[in-house]
């Protein structure tokens, strides 16, 4: 006998974890009243156990296409979490019990340290460490820090093809790469088509165009050696100087310009500090944000602005993403941030469609004016008012929130916990404190909010803060000039 | 995850090595008792976790020649219990006690270690189409959710969600296929 249709669409809602009470109710009537139905379900979760197994011990699929790895990073914790195991205390000596804390000879490799916009062209690695035995990765567009076990920090920008071969060294077949090089890591090398680049300290920057079959190698600070596959002698290139190699005919390295803007040095911060123009004696002023090496591809992006000082609130009209000065995306509301209770619809949202996106220079507009209202009596005339405005492409799910978040505000240390039956707990300098009794919390498109109904001697007044995470993994409370909150690892938490 | 066998007889002692294939050999069954009785809801992970350690901890307990499969499902289900009834746990679905025991008893028969079955889902899985299995890998492996996978890659919420549904209903066909066979 096939199950009832009822069963079916209960059982997949169960499978989608979206399975509400009162559905659940009636789930449980059919599995008690028709055996079909529970031969059905019990069939439907045996598999879902067997999903996630399976594919972690699945065979590599060659030439996998593009693949969108969530820049929250969750795969090495995911893998971790397949299985269900934590073994910490064991000796070690089982596969199970060994945890890789130390970098031995086997492991020496590099670790994905941050990612953005990255786009894999083939399959993405399946943990964050990488030695030698892996396979290398590539990328077709966005930005990747790999951070060697020797110190190396390297940043890698898309399209590229990178292998780590050690602790301090890597193949790289296409891409730019800049490697900062700390002290006692000098000999740090690439290995590219034609050659080799050893840094001897400390920065330097390499361009391979597989299909121009060139390659450029540029020193921003010290000095490193190149050397060509045809000749034993390396060649020396100081600071400011760069060469090119040209791989086709293998001839010898030519001095050219060395174009430092070309290269991306650090990972690009999403968090951005605005202030309005105290000068200004237009009432309208125009914030302007250099976002290019936040946007490598289409898809939902969303700017926060994000009061935090001054006399004035902000007001916002209108946010504009422009590429090249052509604009792609805007979003026209009135928006507010300033003192809490006075901050709302702070949140623009940009859509770059899929044929909008190209490589460019990619600038985000503000349409603001100083909001004079919480100011009372005070001689200062100018606007006044300061923040930071926070631009991303993740929205994250609720659980990325769980947990205890930790920050400072006015010399005093702030503790917020946000538990998994949606309600939260509140330490001030490490008291527990009634603030939160009774507060919860939910998450949509991404953002958190704290809702709390606060007694004070006037009455009881709703109070709803709003939380989102940025790039590096802390949290902003969005309507509150509080600094980011670090999330407490277990263990220190209360 | 190991497929050897271990044969355990009254008089040998239970290594860590031992103790290790047994319990990696009986994950699957495991985890699927456990999401059976506990409505697949957010607590199972946490169940299983629990459950792996309280069984690792208390490993000196095991009688080599019992049966390993009941001490394991014993142990999660009242790690599953406990949780239940957790007044903190109130947000995630459960079913009625007496449900509980009618689909654990069900399930205490149905699962148990069945290697052929993961090889044969592994063949399956194989069988997909790209796009196929890059959906099926960023929920399962990456634990992404698929409105986020869907605002990713450009595809409609509800599309993908019907996806995965198809998908599911066709790798249990083809899993009992793979077995028949």
């Amino acid at each position: 006998m096939k199950p009832s249709p009822e069963t079916v669409e209960l059982v997949e809602k169960s499978l989608d974890q979206s399975i509400l009470p009162e559905e659940l109710v009636r789930l449980e009537e059919l599995l008690a009243e028709n055996p079909a139905d529970l031969d059905y379900y019990l069939e439907a979760m045996q598999a879902e156990a067997e999903i996630p197994l399976a594919l972690h011990t699945l065979p590599e699929r060659r030439q996998q296409r593009a693949w969108v790895w969530s820049t929250s990073i969750a795969a090495a914790a995911a893998i971790a979490m397949l299985i269900g195991i934590n073994i910490g205390t064991p000796s070690g000596k089982t596969a199970l019990a060994q945890e890789s804390t130390s970098a031995s000879k086997e492991n020496a490799g590099a670790t994905i340290t941050s990612l953005v916009g990255v786009t894999w062209e083939n399959k993405a690695p399946s943990g964050l460490k990488l030695t030698s035995s892996d396979e290398g990765f590539s990328i077709t567009s966005g930005l990747v820090e790999l951070t060697f076990d020797s110190g190396v920090r390297t940043l890698i920008e898309g399209p590229a093809e990178i292998a780590v071969t050690g602790r301090n060294s890597a193949e790289f077949t296409n891409g730019k790469l800049v490697a900062d090089v700390p002290k006692g890591a000098e000999g740090f090398t690439i290995v590219y088509p034609e050659g080799k680049v050893v840094d001897l300290g400390t920065e330097f920057a390499i361009n391979i165009n597989e299909e121009k079959a060139s390659a450029e190698v540029g020193v921003f600070r010290g000095e490193v050696e190149v050397y060509s596959n045809q000749s034993k002698s390396p060649l020396k290139i100081l600071e400011s100087h760069a060469v090119k190699q040209t791989l086709s005919n293998s001839t010898p390295f030519a001095s050219i310009p060395f174009n430092q803007d070309d290269y991306i040095r650090k990972v690009p911060s999403s968090e951005f500090s605005w202030k309005l123009d105290e000068k200004s004696t237009e009432p309208v002023q125009q914030l302007e944000f250099d976002v290019s090496h936040l946007v490598w591809k289409p898809g939902k992006y969303r700017a926060t602005f994000k009061y935090m000082l001054g006399y004035d609130a902000l007001s916002i009209q209108k946010v504009t993403l422009l590429c090249d000065g052509e604009i792609v995306a805007s979003d026209e509301h009135p928006g507010r941030t300033g003192i809490f209770l006075r901050t709302h619809d702070n949140m623009y949202t940009l859509d770059i469609a899929r044929n909008d996106h190209r490589k460019g220079k990619w600038v985000l507009k503000a349409t603001v004016h100083a909001d004079t209202t919480d100011r009372e009596s005070l001689s200062v005339l100018a606007p006044d008012s300061s923040g930071i405005m926070l631009f991303s492409e993740n929205i994250v799910s609720k659980d990325a929130y769980l947990g205890t978040w930790e920050y400072r505000h006015d010399n005093n240390v702030h503790r917020r916990v946000f538990l998994a039956d949606h309600t939260a707990k509140y330490y001030f300098n490490g008291t527990p404190s009634k603030q939160f009794n009774g507060a919860t919390w939910s998450v949509k498109d991404g953002v958190l909010v704290l809702t709390n109904h606060v007694k004070t001697h006037e009455g009881t007044h709703l109070m709803e803060e709003s939380h989102i995470l940025n790039d590096k993994g802390q949290l902003v409370i969005i309507n509150q000039p509080y600094r980011n909150a670090i999330k407490v690892k277990r263990g220190k938490q209360e | 995850m190991s497929n050897k066998v271990v044969q355990i007889t009254p008089s040998d002692s239970l290594t860590e090595e031992n103790f290790e294939s047994l319990l990696s050999e009986h994950q699957a069954a495991l985890r699927a008792y456990i999401i059976s009785i506990a409505t697949n809801n957010r607590d199972c992970d946490d169940i299983l976790q629990d459950s792996n350690i309280y069984l690792w901890e208390n490993r000196e307990q095991f009688e080599p020649g019992t049966s390993f499969k009941a001490w394991a499902f014993k142990t999660a289900y009242f790690k599953t219990l406990a949780r239940k009834r957790d007044r903190s746990r109130l947000s995630e679905a459960y079913f009625s006690d007496e449900m509980m025991q009618t689909i654990a008893s069900e399930s205490g028969e149905r699962f148990g270690p069945a290697p052929e079955r993961l090889t044969a889902l592994r063949k399956c899985l194989s069988s997909l189409g790209t796009d196929e299995l890059k959906v099926i890998k960023a929920k399962y492996l990456l634990q992404q959710s698929l409105t986020h996978y869907a605002l990713t890659t450009g595809k409609s919420v509800n599309s993908t969600h019907k996806l995965v549904s198809r998908l599911r209903a066709s790798l249990r066909e083809c899993i009992k296929k793979r077995l028949s066979n």
